[in-house]
């Protein structure tokens, strides 16, 4: 091994080898098609319950012609970073069809939906200020806080009165709170309680970051997420979230008040030293929003799907969690029999995702799965029957 | 009013239960953070920030931060306060 491999990373290493001569290691699988419903991983075609592409917008045949129209216009990149040359009038396009879906002043797209977390929480927040992060929320949001150089502070899941207690102790040792929540959390599928946030956020003088990304197209009567759903378009301060979900893409973007959103664009550090959001990328995210509204059967379709496929495992005896949405959580609570699951579930046809031990306690381990608006019902009932077959020899069911 | 080791024992194990949901009964001295309770680094920090709230003492993060389990803390915090 070479001399950047320490110790530690060593174990990890021997751990990792050991799955791979069991045949067990389960990521980064070569796929070799679209994120369809059916997806080809490994040269073997699988029923995909492994993506994000919840509404199967990334291969709509209208989202498809999109991009091929701004890429024989704007070619494979702009060639910059936004501030230069890298922000196009379809750039300005999306921001505007953004700024207006969440009804706020302003957007700026990121490249990604991590750098929009990572940007918009370290422009924004700074040392003598306080972040109030839901114990489970993402990643790029625990590292912009760290960013920011903001004291980091914890609430326990959900649990509004844990925040409350919080928000009373923090209140009289910082200048500024932010409240930040995922909407939809993303290895549980259970969402944020908006009502109850933003009441505490007026009584207690914070601002409110809500993060879309497992929300936009999934939840509210449009799709528009959890702003939509409970019809509190003004609650959050902020909205950040990604492309990857709602159109399987790439890409992000954070809205708000426009003074807020121009600092944004002079200070994020992730906006302004990265390569612009190809036009081709950008065109094809647009077209997704328009989707939203001129076809609603996805929506509808997914829902229909959510609902079926969360009664189907309740049915078996599976326990799903909180979750509510596209986001399904097989909670199996045993790291071995998580692993043996997913590789006995991936040998019958379906390709999904074990969540283990660290990136959950050992008695949270599960299986994480994405219901799509494209799986047939064909799909959705295979998958039952696979799981139930499995979750029985291995005694989970 | 005088900090006793059995007020300590009896603060962390309220805070480290809230924080792993679970009962303040239900935990051993030999638990440990990571691997029993299931902490990050993110509730390993808010657990600590959550002592210094009640005790107006800031432990050395280095230090606090290397201790595996719940009796190791509860003899650090002694050692620190009493």
């Amino acid at each position: 091994m070479s001399q950047l491999v320490n110790e530690a990373m060593k174990q990890q290493a021997a751990l990792l080898s050991m799955l791979r001569k069991e045949n067990m290691y389960p990521y980064f699988l070569e796929v070799s098609s679209s994120c369809a419903n059916h997806i080809t991983v490994t040269g073997k075609s699988e029923i995909n319950f492994i993506s994000n592409n919840y509404l199967g917008f990334s291969t709509h045949p209208k989202v498809i012609e999109a991009v091929k129209a701004a890429a024989d216009k704007y070619g494979l990149g702009i060639g910059g970073s936004p501030l230069a040359c890298g922000t196009t009038d379809l750039h300005y396009r999306l921001m505007g069809k953004i700024a207006r879906l969440y009804e706020k002043e302003a957007c700026v797209l990121f490249a990604s939906g991590y750098q929009a977390l990572l940007g918009g929480i370290q422009a924004t927040i700074g040392k003598g200020d306080a972040a109030l992060l839901d114990g489970l929320v993402h990643r790029s949001i625990v590292d912009g806080v760290t960013l920011s150089g903001a004291d980091k502070r914890m609430w326990l899941h959900n649990d509004t009165e844990d925040l409350g207690s919080l928000l009373a102790r923090a209140k009289s040792k910082y200048r500024r709170m932010l409240i930040l929540v995922d909407s939809v959390y993303s290895m549980d599928g259970d969402w944020a309680d908006l009502p109850e946030l933003s009441r505490l956020k007026e009584e207690h003088g914070a601002l409110l970051l809500i993060d879309e990304a497992h929300s936009l197209g999934v939840l509210g009567k449009r799709g528009y997420g959890l702003p939509d759903h409970f019809d509190m378009p003004h609650a959050p301060d902020i909205v950040a979230g990604t492309f990857s979900k709602f159109a399987g893409a790439v890409g992000g973007f954070v809205t708000g008040p426009s003074d807020f959103i121009d600092h944004l664009r002079h200070n994020a550090s992730p906006y302004i030293f990265s390569a612009s959001l190809p036009p081709l990328e950008v065109a094809g995210v647009y077209k997704a929003f328009e989707l939203l509204e001129e076809e609603p059967q996805w929506h509808e379709r997914l829902w229909d799907n959510i609902k079926f496929f969360l009664k189907g495992l309740h049915e078996l005896g599976f326990d799903t969690g909180q979750s509510k949405t596209a986001v399904v959580p097989l909670i199996i609570r045993d790291t071995e029999k998580t692993m043996l699951f997913n590789k006995m579930i991936f040998d019958e046809g379906i390709f999904a995702s074990p969540i283990v031990h660290p990136a959950v306690p050992p008695t949270e381990s599960r299986i994480r799965l994405g219901v799509m608006a494209t799986h047939t019902r064909e799909d959705l009932a295979r998958a039952l029957e696979v799981f139930g077959k499995v979750g029985k020899k291995l005694g989970i069911v | 009013m005088e900090v006793t080791a059995s007020q300590i024992r009896k603060d962390f194990l309220a805070v480290i239960a809230k924080l792993a949901g679970k009962n303040p009964g239900n935990l051993k001295d030999d638990d440990r953070f990571r691997d029993d309770l299931g902490f990050d680094s993110l509730k390993s920090m808010e657990a600590i920030s959550r002592i210094t709230e009640i005790y107006d003492f800031v432990p050395d993060l280095d230090e606090i931060m290397d201790l595996q389990t719940i009796g190791d803390v509860i003899h650090y915090l002694e050692k620190k306060l009493l």
